[in-house]
């Protein structure tokens, strides 16, 4: 189709160039980091350029940096490793935290969508915590979370932090030290790299939570031969994102304003989160009433890709968990569309999706007209 | 006019296809899109293969989700997979179970049309700007000089699916389109082979679809726990002549497996369910006379045609499989109904549809709560 434009970046985001061009290049010569030869010498040299270039990311030592499959990887080897111990978590963790264990307790949210720091408190004077897990940014709302004050009261509790942070890097600035974060989970194919790569960061509390044990890769925190390509890639992608961030939040900034301007006029339409600090790249919006499965199929039929809140293999549509958390109605929570823009989105995307939303905004007022 | 009855070039008319996975609506969709149509192809995934007994023989289960998606990606047009099983669950599987505790034999299927596909899917294909929308049941619809549709049984009677169909409301007949009407199903398959589809010589389902084993009573059990009490049998003549498992396990007009022996009747005539009584959960049973009846009281009608105040003279199906026959129909209050039969019938139960026709035509028709004698 032609006048295909994406707008799904918080589900995966287009490859940069240069991350393609690196994976290439490192994909030329079979690289087993860990052999001893030319070949594997090169490829640990590749993995640990990555290494430096992911900790500038999340400003930490690189030594802090393991490698794996990606986030879910990422979030399930920390889970687990407190999976004896009282863990709790945000209302609004992805489903790869909500899923990993099971009874996690939750932390509830405000109605913006921000964790209740006063409820995370009380539930930790109850009893003994071991993990806390918040992430950094939402994925369906953007809002950005209050993660150093939640870390700092894990750690007043005797507890450890979680952060997964992979809507956050690229987005905002990521200091791990600062934000008193013990690990932190980055996946790489949401800043134009690769799939099937990310990383787990340390802090400095001494544990290494270790889900694969075999070959005694990564220090033998994470066994399997290292995905070097992927890795390489990853490391690119995260080198951009950390150089270009400055110009990629005036942007995605700009571009939020120009959609949010035009979808605030429109009657009926809430857009989450409006008023919490947000990632510059994320708007989620209700049309309560309308079902978001069918004004995605629509949108897609013009050619334009957004999402309904977070994207899941099954292809079943429940209301998105997380305006449940917020205390929006199933109307809200199963009408919402997330528009979420990257590195490569310019302003006529966002005029050719505001050109076919209103199209179909409109055949929905009709309709509810007809019916009234 | 373009063959979908729409004037606009057929690149410009929008048309959702409901593709079931097999090879009728597999056909229907493309060949629209063969003759330059912007289809867009959805199937309902309508109950979690976990959860029912189904198989994949029969329509909107897994096997047929991926057929009809390789149709579409095949040929080249869009196509998506809507989850309706809670719609599903609630206007169809519980409501069949319902129907079974109340004595009667339902038709999921005119329920399915009527609510998930004729209400549901039909809105979202609004929703999606089309045009119309796109079936592959057997069955004819026409447009008079004055505008209106009207809906007739299939050039093939032997595949007619009218009777299934009797609920469509105008609005929705306005929008709805059917495009293998005047086929054979043979000439489908041809097509379907012509056409290169996957589904080609895929076997026709024939059972209700989440029930592929035809073992009603087991999902009846599974919804309702409650439904399957002892109760007794008993002869029109008063006499208590057996015991019984439940009444879900019978059907009016049912002759074999009622479980009594010989020596009851007259002769040994042979017993028939003559009515089921589920609020004494009795099952009543007599000889074939008893089950004629020449009055049929229907609610939740649904008209195509004016019902005049003195009456319409018609051809009435109260199942699905049978030859119409004369009656005459008078209109009721508030969606009900009375049919004069010409002559009595037997088999008459409640739960199932009585279907008007004018030769071919479908008028429309309601629910049958009861049938008498007179």
């Amino acid at each position: 189709m032609e006048n295909r434009i994406y707008l799904d970046y918080n589900a995966t985001a287009p490859n940069r160039p240069e991350a393609v061009k690196t994976i290439q290049e490192a994909m030329r010569a079979p690289h087993n980091a860990s052999s001893v030869h030319n070949f594997g010498r090169e490829g640990r040299q590749i993995v640990e350029h990555a290494r430096e270039q992911i900790a500038a990311l999340v400003r930490a030592p690189a030594t802090q940096i393991i490698f794996n499959s990606g986030a879910t990887e990422g979030n399930n080897t920390v889970l687990q490793h407190f999976k004896n111990e009282r863990t709790l978590v945000s209302a609004i963790e992805h489903q790869a935290v909500l899923e990993a264990v099971p009874n996690l307790e939750q932390i509830p949210v405000t109605p913006e969508g921000i964790v209740n720091l006063d409820a995370l408190e009380k539930l930790l004077e109850t009893e003994k915590t071991g993990l806390i897990s918040v992430m950094r940014v939402n994925n369906e709302t953007g809002v950005i979370q209050p993660v150093q004050e939640a870390a700092a009261l894990a750690h007043k509790h005797g507890a450890l932090f979680h952060c997964d942070a992979v809507q956050a890097a690229g987005r905002i600035p990521i200091n791990m030290a600062e934000l008193g974060i013990d690990f932190l989970t980055l996946s790489s194919h949401k800043i134009g790299g690769p799939q099937g790569v990310g990383a787990l960061a340390l802090g400095l509390c001494g544990i290494t939570p270790t889900l694969l044990h075999g070959g005694g890769q990564e220090k033998s925190a994470r066994a399997g031969t290292e995905n070097v390509a992927g890795i390489a890639g990853f490391g690119v992608a995260a080198e951009i994102a950390l150089k270009e961030l400055s110009a990629y939040q005036d942007k995605t900034g700009a571009l939020q304003k120009h959609l949010e301007d035009a979808l605030s006029i429109m009657e009926d339409i809430i857009i989450h989160g409006q008023n919490a600090p947000r990632a510059a790249n994320t708007t989620l919006f209700s049309l309560p009433g309308a079902s978001a499965e069918t004004l995605l199929m629509a949108l897609d039929l013009e050619g334009v890709a957004v999402s309904n809140g977070s994207a899941c293999s099954s292809g079943k549509v429940e209301p998105s968990h997380v305006l449940k958390a917020m205390g929006a109605s199933d109307e809200e929570a199963t009408s919402a569309l997330r528009i979420s823009t990257g590195w490569n989105t310019d302003e006529n995307d966002i005029d050719r999706f505001l050109e076919v939303w209103q199209n179909i905004y409109q055949r929905m007022k009709d309709k509810a007209k007809a019916h009234a | 006019m373009n063959s979908l009855g729409i004037n606009k070039d057929p690149k410009d008319t929008r048309v959702v296809v409901a593709m079931s996975g097999g090879v009728d609506s597999s056909v229907a969709a493309a060949l629209l899109h063969e003759q330059g149509y912007d289809v867009v192809g959805v199937t309902l995934q309508l109950y979690d293969m976990g959860d029912q007994t189904a198989k994949s023989k029969t329509c909107c289960a897994g096997q047929d989700i991926y057929d009809a998606k390789k149709v579409a990606d095949e040929r080249g047009f869009p196509h998506y997979v809507l989850n309706y099983e809670s719609n599903f669950r609630e206007s169809v599987i519980d409501d069949f179970a319902d129907s079974y505790i109340r004595g009667e034999t339902p038709i999921p299927c005119v329920k399915c049309n009527q609510t998930v596909k004729f209400r549901d899917l039909l809105e979202v294909a609004y929703d999606l700007g089309a045009h119309c929308m796109a079936t592959g049941h057997y069955i004819k619809r026409t447009v008079n000089d004055d505008g209106k549709a009207q809906l007739h049984r299939a050039h093939d009677h032997g595949k007619d699916q009218s009777y299934f169909l009797f609920a469509t409301t105008q609005q929705q007949l306005d929008f709805l389109r059917f495009p293998l009407g005047g086929w054979s199903k043979d000439k489908t398959r041809l097509e379907a082979q012509r056409l290169g589809l996957i589904t080609a010589d895929k076997p026709d389902s024939q059972d209700i679809c989440f029930v592929p084993d035809g073992n009603y009573t087991k999902i009846v059990k599974k919804i309702r726990p409650e439904a399957e009490k002892p109760g007794e049998i008993v002869h029109i003549d008063g006499r208590i002549i057996g015991g019984h498992e439940g009444i879900i396990h019978y059907t009016i007009g049912q002759r074999r497996g009622i479980g009594i022996g010989g020596g009851v009747s007259k002769n040994n005539e042979p017993l028939y369910v003559v009515s089921i009584e589920p609020a004494t959960n009795r099952v009543i049973v007599g000889p074939k006379a008893a089950l004629a009846r020449n009055i049929i009281h229907v609610q939740g009608c649904n008209w195509l045609e004016n019902v005049p105040k003195d009456g319409l003279s018609i051809d009435l199906k109260f199942r699905s499989v049978m030859k119409p026959v004369p009656a005459r129909l008078m209109g009721g209050a508030n969606g009900a109904a009375k049919i004069h039969l010409d002559e009595a019938q037997y088999g008459i139960s409640p739960g199932q549809a009585a279907v008007c026709y004018h030769n071919d035509r479908v008028l429309g028709g309601g629910w049958i709560i009861r049938s008498e004698a007179a």
